[in-house]
Protein backbone atom coordinates (compact mmCIF):
# COMPACT_ATOMS: atom_id res chain seq x y z
CA UNK A 1 0.00 0.00 0.00
CA UNK A 2 1.21 3.64 -0.92
CA UNK A 3 1.09 6.46 1.10
CA UNK A 4 0.97 9.16 -1.36
CA UNK A 5 2.32 12.43 0.64
CA UNK A 6 2.15 14.83 -1.67
CA UNK A 7 -1.72 14.48 -2.46
CA UNK A 8 -2.38 14.66 0.75
CA UNK A 9 -0.13 17.27 2.41
CA UNK A 10 1.34 19.54 -0.67
CA UNK A 11 4.48 19.97 -2.43
CA UNK A 12 6.19 21.42 0.60
CA UNK A 13 6.35 20.33 3.93
CA UNK A 14 8.02 22.41 6.16
CA UNK A 15 6.68 22.72 9.68
CA UNK A 16 6.99 20.45 13.16
CA UNK A 17 3.39 20.85 13.58
CA UNK A 18 2.88 19.30 9.87
CA UNK A 19 5.12 16.56 10.34
CA UNK A 20 3.34 15.77 13.73
CA UNK A 21 -0.02 15.55 11.53
CA UNK A 22 1.69 13.79 8.60
CA UNK A 23 3.36 11.26 11.21
CA UNK A 24 -0.20 10.33 12.93
CA UNK A 25 -1.92 10.20 9.72
CA UNK A 26 0.29 7.24 8.47
CA UNK A 27 0.62 5.87 12.15
CA UNK A 28 -3.46 5.77 10.85
CA UNK A 29 -2.45 4.04 7.52
CA UNK A 30 -0.56 1.71 9.45
CA UNK A 31 -2.83 0.67 11.59
CA UNK A 32 -5.21 -0.65 9.22
CA UNK A 33 -1.98 -2.47 7.13
CA UNK A 34 -2.26 -6.23 7.65
CA UNK A 35 0.42 -8.07 9.81
CA UNK A 36 3.74 -8.75 7.34
CA UNK A 37 2.52 -6.06 4.11
CA UNK A 38 3.76 -2.69 4.60
CA UNK A 39 3.54 0.36 3.67
CA UNK A 40 5.28 2.60 1.41
CA UNK A 41 5.44 6.64 2.45
CA UNK A 42 5.46 7.40 -1.26
CA UNK A 43 7.24 11.20 -1.75
CA UNK A 44 7.00 11.50 -5.51
CA UNK A 45 5.18 15.20 -6.00
CA UNK A 46 7.05 16.62 -2.81
CA UNK A 47 9.65 19.26 -4.12
CA UNK A 48 10.94 19.46 -0.63
CA UNK A 49 11.14 18.93 3.19
CA UNK A 50 12.65 20.80 6.27
CA UNK A 51 14.69 19.02 8.74
CA UNK A 52 11.83 19.88 11.42
CA UNK A 53 9.27 18.26 9.19
CA UNK A 54 11.50 15.52 8.60
CA UNK A 55 12.53 14.64 11.99
CA UNK A 56 8.95 15.51 12.95
CA UNK A 57 7.27 12.79 10.93
CA UNK A 58 10.01 9.97 9.63
CA UNK A 59 12.20 9.79 12.33
CA UNK A 60 9.77 9.42 14.92
CA UNK A 61 8.44 7.08 13.14
CA UNK A 62 10.96 5.13 13.20
CA UNK A 63 11.16 5.85 16.90
CA UNK A 64 8.43 4.46 17.76
CA UNK A 65 9.13 1.11 15.74
CA UNK A 66 12.06 1.17 17.16
CA UNK A 67 10.01 0.56 20.78
CA UNK A 68 7.89 -1.91 19.06
CA UNK A 69 4.81 0.09 17.66
CA UNK A 70 3.78 -2.19 14.44
CA UNK A 71 6.77 -4.44 14.22
CA UNK A 72 4.70 -7.05 12.60
CA UNK A 73 3.82 -4.52 9.38
CA UNK A 74 6.43 -2.64 6.99
CA UNK A 75 7.44 0.74 6.03
CA UNK A 76 9.55 2.08 3.40
CA UNK A 77 10.20 5.65 1.11
CA UNK A 78 9.79 5.69 -2.12
CA UNK A 79 9.48 8.68 -4.54
CA UNK A 80 11.90 10.70 -3.13
CA UNK A 81 14.11 13.40 -5.11
CA UNK A 82 17.33 14.36 -3.95
CA UNK A 83 16.59 16.95 -1.91
CA UNK A 84 14.28 15.08 -0.06
CA UNK A 85 16.76 11.83 0.63
CA UNK A 86 19.33 14.51 1.41
CA UNK A 87 17.58 15.87 4.38
CA UNK A 88 16.06 12.63 5.46
CA UNK A 89 19.61 11.09 5.44
CA UNK A 90 20.58 14.26 7.75
CA UNK A 91 17.97 13.57 10.37
CA UNK A 92 18.23 10.02 10.33
CA UNK A 93 21.68 10.26 11.20
CA UNK A 94 21.24 12.75 13.80
CA UNK A 95 18.81 10.35 15.47
CA UNK A 96 21.21 7.36 14.90
CA UNK A 97 18.21 6.13 13.06
CA UNK A 98 17.90 4.18 9.98
CA UNK A 99 14.88 3.72 7.34
CA UNK A 100 14.86 1.95 4.06
CA UNK A 101 14.30 3.63 0.66
CA UNK A 102 13.34 2.19 -2.39
CA UNK A 103 14.28 3.68 -5.38
CA UNK A 104 13.80 3.24 -9.47
CA UNK A 105 16.20 0.35 -9.46
CA UNK A 106 17.46 -0.53 -5.99
CA UNK A 107 16.57 -1.00 -2.24
CA UNK A 108 18.97 0.93 0.38
CA UNK A 109 19.55 2.06 4.27
CA UNK A 110 19.45 6.04 4.45
CA UNK A 111 20.63 7.36 7.52
CA UNK A 112 22.74 5.41 10.00
CA UNK A 113 23.86 2.59 8.32
CA UNK A 114 26.67 0.69 10.48
CA UNK A 115 26.40 -2.57 8.39
CA UNK A 116 22.79 -2.55 7.81
CA UNK A 117 23.29 -2.75 3.85
CA UNK A 118 24.83 -5.96 3.87
CA UNK A 119 22.39 -7.46 5.84
CA UNK A 120 19.41 -5.97 4.16
CA UNK A 121 20.97 -6.71 0.84
CA UNK A 122 21.59 -11.11 2.53
CA UNK A 123 17.78 -10.23 3.97
CA UNK A 124 16.75 -9.78 0.46
CA UNK A 125 17.95 -13.10 -1.09
CA UNK A 126 16.88 -14.77 1.99
CA UNK A 127 13.04 -13.57 2.10
CA UNK A 128 12.77 -15.24 4.99
CA UNK A 129 14.88 -16.41 7.15
CA UNK A 130 16.38 -16.99 11.34
CA UNK A 131 19.26 -14.84 12.72
CA UNK A 132 21.24 -17.94 12.29
CA UNK A 133 20.79 -17.61 8.51
CA UNK A 134 22.00 -14.54 8.48
CA UNK A 135 24.70 -14.63 10.49
CA UNK A 136 25.91 -18.25 8.42
CA UNK A 137 25.92 -15.98 5.24
CA UNK A 138 27.68 -12.70 6.89
CA UNK A 139 29.97 -14.85 8.64
CA UNK A 140 28.94 -13.28 12.09
CA UNK A 141 28.02 -14.66 15.43
CA UNK A 142 24.33 -15.35 15.80
CA UNK A 143 24.48 -12.40 18.43
CA UNK A 144 25.26 -9.92 16.16
CA UNK A 145 22.83 -10.93 13.66
CA UNK A 146 20.66 -10.65 16.18
CA UNK A 147 21.13 -6.67 16.47
CA UNK A 148 21.49 -6.06 13.23
CA UNK A 149 17.72 -8.01 12.69
CA UNK A 150 16.46 -5.72 15.33
CA UNK A 151 17.56 -2.86 13.67
CA UNK A 152 16.15 -3.77 10.54
CA UNK A 153 12.98 -4.09 12.13
CA UNK A 154 12.82 -0.42 13.24
CA UNK A 155 13.93 0.59 9.81
CA UNK A 156 10.37 -1.62 8.70
CA UNK A 157 12.01 -3.59 6.09
CA UNK A 158 11.51 -6.63 7.59
CA UNK A 159 9.02 -8.46 10.07
CA UNK A 160 9.27 -11.05 12.57
CA UNK A 161 7.54 -13.13 14.20
CA UNK A 162 8.14 -15.67 17.13
CA UNK A 163 7.91 -19.34 15.89
CA UNK A 164 9.03 -22.60 17.66
CA UNK A 165 11.50 -24.29 15.48
CA UNK A 166 11.52 -28.50 15.31
CA UNK A 167 13.46 -29.04 18.51
CA UNK A 168 11.08 -26.93 20.56
CA UNK A 169 12.67 -23.70 22.48
CA UNK A 170 11.67 -20.05 20.56
CA UNK A 171 12.85 -18.15 18.32
CA UNK A 172 12.15 -15.39 15.68
CA UNK A 173 11.45 -15.78 11.90
CA UNK A 174 12.04 -12.55 10.16
CA UNK A 175 10.34 -11.77 6.76
CA UNK A 176 10.97 -9.16 4.18
CA UNK A 177 8.39 -7.15 3.22
CA UNK A 178 9.62 -3.93 0.92
CA UNK A 179 7.62 -4.46 -1.70
CA UNK A 180 8.60 -5.83 -4.78
CA UNK A 181 11.64 -7.85 -2.66
CA UNK A 182 9.22 -9.37 -0.44
CA UNK B 1 3.34 59.91 29.03
CA UNK B 2 5.22 56.85 28.29
CA UNK B 3 7.03 57.06 25.00
CA UNK B 4 8.66 54.30 22.71
CA UNK B 5 10.11 56.51 19.97
CA UNK B 6 12.08 54.51 17.49
CA UNK B 7 14.92 56.69 15.87
CA UNK B 8 17.91 56.77 13.08
CA UNK B 9 18.55 53.23 11.30
CA UNK B 10 17.85 50.09 12.73
CA UNK B 11 17.23 51.56 16.35
CA UNK B 12 16.26 48.16 17.82
CA UNK B 13 18.75 45.53 15.96
CA UNK B 14 21.93 48.15 16.66
CA UNK B 15 20.32 48.36 20.50
CA UNK B 16 22.08 51.91 21.02
CA UNK B 17 18.77 53.08 21.97
CA UNK B 18 15.96 50.12 23.30
CA UNK B 19 13.01 51.77 24.40
CA UNK B 20 12.22 52.11 28.49
CA UNK B 21 9.04 50.25 28.27
CA UNK B 22 6.99 48.27 26.00
CA UNK B 23 3.77 49.31 27.62
CA UNK B 24 3.70 53.07 25.97
CA UNK B 25 0.79 55.59 25.42
CA UNK B 26 2.41 56.74 22.47
CA UNK B 27 4.60 54.65 19.30
CA UNK B 28 6.86 57.32 17.75
CA UNK B 29 8.24 56.02 14.29
CA UNK B 30 8.84 59.56 13.48
CA UNK B 31 12.69 60.03 13.53
CA UNK B 32 12.98 56.27 11.35
CA UNK B 33 15.52 56.63 8.59
CA UNK B 34 16.51 52.62 8.32
CA UNK B 35 14.32 49.33 9.27
CA UNK B 36 15.45 45.94 8.77
CA UNK B 37 12.93 42.58 8.78
CA UNK B 38 13.86 42.35 12.87
CA UNK B 39 12.84 45.50 13.47
CA UNK B 40 9.80 45.16 11.59
CA UNK B 41 8.48 41.92 12.96
CA UNK B 42 9.73 43.26 16.52
CA UNK B 43 7.48 46.41 16.08
CA UNK B 44 4.28 43.99 14.63
CA UNK B 45 4.75 42.09 17.36
CA UNK B 46 4.38 44.53 20.24
CA UNK B 47 1.75 46.62 18.76
CA UNK B 48 -0.25 43.46 18.43
CA UNK B 49 0.72 42.34 21.85
CA UNK B 50 -0.83 46.06 22.98
CA UNK B 51 -4.20 45.70 20.75
CA UNK B 52 -4.40 42.32 22.43
CA UNK B 53 -4.44 43.57 25.78
CA UNK B 54 -6.90 46.58 25.04
CA UNK B 55 -4.03 49.07 25.11
CA UNK B 56 -3.60 50.94 21.88
CA UNK B 57 -1.22 53.34 21.90
CA UNK B 58 -1.41 56.97 20.00
CA UNK B 59 1.52 56.06 16.72
CA UNK B 60 3.44 58.61 14.91
CA UNK B 61 4.37 57.64 11.10
CA UNK B 62 7.49 58.03 9.89
CA UNK B 63 8.46 61.28 8.48
CA UNK B 64 10.79 59.97 5.94
CA UNK B 65 8.38 58.74 2.48
CA UNK B 66 10.98 56.33 1.46
CA UNK B 67 10.72 54.61 5.11
CA UNK B 68 6.95 54.83 4.89
CA UNK B 69 6.91 53.75 1.70
CA UNK B 70 8.84 50.44 2.38
CA UNK B 71 6.73 50.28 5.57
CA UNK B 72 4.06 50.00 3.29
CA UNK B 73 5.51 47.44 0.81
CA UNK B 74 6.86 45.08 4.03
CA UNK B 75 3.38 45.03 5.15
CA UNK B 76 3.60 47.01 8.45
CA UNK B 77 0.57 49.61 7.56
CA UNK B 78 -1.60 46.34 7.49
CA UNK B 79 -0.45 45.83 11.12
CA UNK B 80 -0.45 49.68 12.34
CA UNK B 81 -3.22 51.97 11.44
CA UNK B 82 -2.66 55.44 9.79
CA UNK B 83 -2.31 57.08 6.74
CA UNK B 84 0.81 55.41 5.27
CA UNK B 85 0.41 56.55 2.06
CA UNK B 86 0.99 54.38 -1.48
CA UNK B 87 3.90 52.09 -1.37
CA UNK B 88 6.19 51.79 -4.34
CA UNK B 89 8.52 54.12 -3.42
CA UNK B 90 11.48 52.30 -1.98
CA UNK B 91 14.38 51.74 -5.01
CA UNK B 92 15.73 48.21 -3.62
CA UNK B 93 14.32 45.06 -4.49
CA UNK B 94 11.00 43.83 -2.59
CA UNK B 95 10.72 41.99 0.33
CA UNK B 96 10.91 38.15 -0.52
CA UNK B 97 9.04 37.19 2.29
CA UNK B 98 6.39 40.49 3.60
CA UNK B 99 5.63 40.93 7.11
CA UNK B 100 3.15 37.36 7.93
CA UNK B 101 1.11 37.03 11.24
CA UNK B 102 0.87 33.32 11.93
CA UNK B 103 -1.18 31.12 14.37
CA UNK B 104 0.04 27.57 14.12
CA UNK B 105 2.33 26.38 12.16
CA UNK B 106 0.05 24.59 9.64
CA UNK B 107 -0.47 28.40 8.40
CA UNK B 108 3.56 27.95 7.65
CA UNK B 109 2.66 25.13 5.53
CA UNK B 110 0.27 26.71 3.60
CA UNK B 111 2.13 29.37 2.71
CA UNK B 112 5.52 27.22 1.64
CA UNK B 113 3.24 26.11 -0.86
CA UNK B 114 3.45 29.03 -3.13
CA UNK B 115 7.04 30.71 -1.21
CA UNK B 116 9.39 28.04 -1.57
CA UNK B 117 9.35 27.48 -5.08
CA UNK B 118 9.37 31.58 -5.11
CA UNK B 119 12.90 31.54 -3.10
CA UNK B 120 14.41 29.07 -4.72
CA UNK B 121 13.97 31.06 -8.48
CA UNK B 122 15.04 33.84 -6.38
CA UNK B 123 18.56 32.57 -4.84
CA UNK B 124 19.01 30.10 -8.05
CA UNK B 125 20.67 27.90 -5.28
CA UNK B 126 19.19 25.04 -4.02
CA UNK B 127 21.31 24.80 -0.86
CA UNK B 128 20.69 28.16 0.14
CA UNK B 129 17.20 27.72 -0.56
CA UNK B 130 17.18 24.66 1.46
CA UNK B 131 18.99 26.29 4.41
CA UNK B 132 16.65 29.59 4.65
CA UNK B 133 13.73 27.04 4.48
CA UNK B 134 14.94 24.96 7.61
CA UNK B 135 16.07 28.09 9.56
CA UNK B 136 12.82 29.45 8.74
CA UNK B 137 10.58 26.52 9.46
CA UNK B 138 12.20 25.65 12.98
CA UNK B 139 11.84 29.45 13.88
CA UNK B 140 8.74 29.46 12.97
CA UNK B 141 7.91 26.34 15.13
CA UNK B 142 9.37 27.49 18.02
CA UNK B 143 7.71 30.42 17.80
CA UNK B 144 4.18 29.49 17.50
CA UNK B 145 4.67 26.28 20.21
CA UNK B 146 6.54 27.67 22.61
CA UNK B 147 5.98 31.14 21.95
CA UNK B 148 2.47 31.07 21.31
CA UNK B 149 0.15 34.05 22.27
CA UNK B 150 -2.98 35.96 21.11
CA UNK B 151 -0.80 38.60 19.50
CA UNK B 152 0.47 35.62 16.69
CA UNK B 153 3.83 35.37 15.50
CA UNK B 154 5.26 37.87 12.94
CA UNK B 155 8.35 36.93 10.46
CA UNK B 156 9.60 38.82 7.69
CA UNK B 157 12.60 38.78 5.27
CA UNK B 158 14.19 41.06 2.52
CA UNK B 159 17.64 40.61 0.48
CA UNK B 160 20.23 43.18 1.20
CA UNK B 161 22.46 44.31 -2.15
CA UNK B 162 23.84 47.08 0.21
CA UNK B 163 23.45 49.61 -2.47
CA UNK B 164 20.88 51.14 -1.92
CA UNK B 165 20.39 50.33 1.89
CA UNK B 166 24.55 50.64 2.63
CA UNK B 167 23.68 47.66 4.66
CA UNK B 168 25.83 44.40 4.74
CA UNK B 169 23.88 42.19 1.73
CA UNK B 170 22.91 39.41 2.70
CA UNK B 171 19.40 37.35 3.51
CA UNK B 172 17.77 39.44 6.49
CA UNK B 173 15.19 37.42 8.28
CA UNK B 174 12.93 38.97 11.44
CA UNK B 175 10.52 36.39 13.57
CA UNK B 176 8.72 37.75 16.61
CA UNK B 177 6.12 36.48 19.04
CA UNK B 178 4.68 37.91 22.39
CA UNK B 179 4.62 34.75 24.00
CA UNK B 180 6.39 33.55 27.45
CA UNK B 181 10.07 34.09 25.88
CA UNK B 182 13.17 31.58 26.34
CA UNK B 183 14.16 31.87 29.60
CA UNK B 184 10.64 31.53 31.09
CA UNK B 185 9.92 28.75 28.53
CA UNK B 186 12.83 26.92 30.10
CA UNK B 187 12.35 27.64 33.44
CA UNK B 188 9.19 25.11 33.67
CA UNK B 189 11.76 22.67 33.34
CA UNK B 190 12.89 21.32 36.75
CA UNK B 191 16.23 21.14 35.93
CA UNK B 192 16.90 25.22 34.94
CA UNK B 193 13.78 26.40 37.23
CA UNK B 194 16.63 27.69 39.55
CA UNK B 195 18.75 29.54 37.23
CA UNK B 196 18.05 33.46 37.45
CA UNK B 197 20.14 34.86 34.83
CA UNK B 198 18.36 34.86 31.82
CA UNK B 199 21.61 35.31 29.80
CA UNK B 200 22.60 31.25 30.99
CA UNK B 201 19.25 30.49 30.10
CA UNK B 202 19.77 31.54 26.35
CA UNK B 203 22.92 30.44 25.99
CA UNK B 204 21.49 27.01 27.56
CA UNK B 205 18.97 27.17 24.68
CA UNK B 206 21.38 26.23 22.14
CA UNK B 207 22.48 23.15 23.41
CA UNK B 208 21.22 19.83 21.92
CA UNK B 209 17.82 18.31 23.66
CA UNK B 210 18.30 21.09 25.78
CA UNK B 211 14.31 20.15 27.11
CA UNK B 212 15.46 16.68 28.26
CA UNK B 213 12.10 15.36 27.51
CA UNK B 214 11.84 11.31 25.98
CA UNK B 215 11.46 12.32 22.38
CA UNK B 216 14.84 14.59 23.17
CA UNK B 217 13.02 17.59 21.48
CA UNK B 218 15.00 20.69 22.56
CA UNK B 219 14.24 24.33 21.50
CA UNK B 220 14.87 23.51 18.00
CA UNK B 221 17.67 26.12 17.79
CA UNK B 222 20.20 23.41 17.20
CA UNK B 223 18.75 22.95 13.38
CA UNK B 224 18.76 27.04 13.14
CA UNK B 225 22.13 27.25 13.77
CA UNK B 226 23.13 24.94 11.87
CA UNK B 227 21.26 25.51 9.05
CA UNK B 228 22.78 29.49 9.29
CA UNK B 229 26.05 28.10 9.65
CA UNK B 230 25.56 25.69 5.98
CA UNK B 231 24.20 29.25 4.43
CA UNK B 232 26.91 31.54 5.91
CA UNK B 233 28.87 33.23 7.24
CA UNK B 234 25.74 34.26 9.11
CA UNK B 235 25.06 36.06 12.61
CA UNK B 236 22.02 35.71 14.67
CA UNK B 237 20.77 38.07 17.34
CA UNK B 238 18.18 36.54 19.49
CA UNK B 239 16.58 38.65 22.29
CA UNK B 240 13.88 37.09 24.87
CA UNK B 241 13.12 38.04 28.56
CA UNK B 242 16.17 39.87 30.13
CA UNK B 243 18.96 38.68 27.54
CA UNK B 244 20.20 38.95 24.52
CA UNK B 245 22.45 36.51 22.51
CA UNK B 246 24.30 37.36 19.70
CA UNK B 247 25.94 35.24 17.60
CA UNK B 248 28.60 34.73 14.70
CA UNK B 249 28.23 31.61 12.82
CA UNK B 250 30.99 30.34 10.01
CA UNK B 251 31.78 26.92 8.74
CA UNK B 252 34.14 25.38 10.19
CA UNK B 253 35.40 28.07 13.01
CA UNK B 254 33.90 28.08 16.42
CA UNK B 255 30.57 30.18 17.03
CA UNK B 256 31.68 33.57 18.22
CA UNK B 257 28.96 33.95 21.24
CA UNK B 258 28.16 37.20 23.22
CA UNK B 259 25.48 37.75 25.81
CA UNK B 260 24.21 40.42 27.52
CA UNK B 261 21.52 41.87 30.20
CA UNK B 262 18.60 43.84 28.64
CA UNK B 263 15.97 45.95 30.61
CA UNK B 264 12.95 45.95 30.42
CA UNK B 265 12.48 42.51 29.52
CA UNK B 266 11.73 41.92 25.64
CA UNK B 267 7.79 40.51 25.46
CA UNK B 268 8.68 37.80 24.12
CA UNK B 269 11.48 36.46 21.76
CA UNK B 270 12.55 38.58 18.91
CA UNK B 271 14.96 36.85 16.32
CA UNK B 272 17.37 38.39 13.94
CA UNK B 273 18.61 36.03 11.28
CA UNK B 274 21.19 37.58 8.67
CA UNK B 275 22.97 35.11 5.65
CA UNK B 276 25.61 36.21 3.80
CA UNK B 277 26.17 33.50 1.56
CA UNK B 278 29.34 33.48 -0.66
Amino acid sequence: MDYMVSEKWGQFLATRERGRKVREDIETHLSKVRAGDALVLNFIGVEGITVSFGDECVAKLILSRSSGDFADRGLAIGGANEDVRETLEAVLSRRKFSAVLITESDVEIIGQDDLLSATLKEAVQLKTFSAADIADRLGITVQAANNRLKQLVATGSVVRERVVPDGGGKEFSYSVVIPTYA
Amino acid sequence: MTTIELTGRCPLLSSAQLPTTWNPDLFDLSKLEWITPFEVASIAAVWSRLVATGSVPAVRLPHDAMVRSYLVDIGLSEVIPGRWGDGGGYSGEPPWLPLTRLESGNDWDDIVQDLWPDVAGLFADPDLTRNTMDLLGELIDNAVTHGHSNAGTYVCAQRYTGATSNLPQGIWIGVADSGVGIPRHLRRNPKYADIEDDRQLIRLARQPWVTGTRDRRGWGLVEVFESATEAGPARIVMRSGHAQGEFRLQSGIRVSARYRSLSPSVPGTWIHVRLEPA
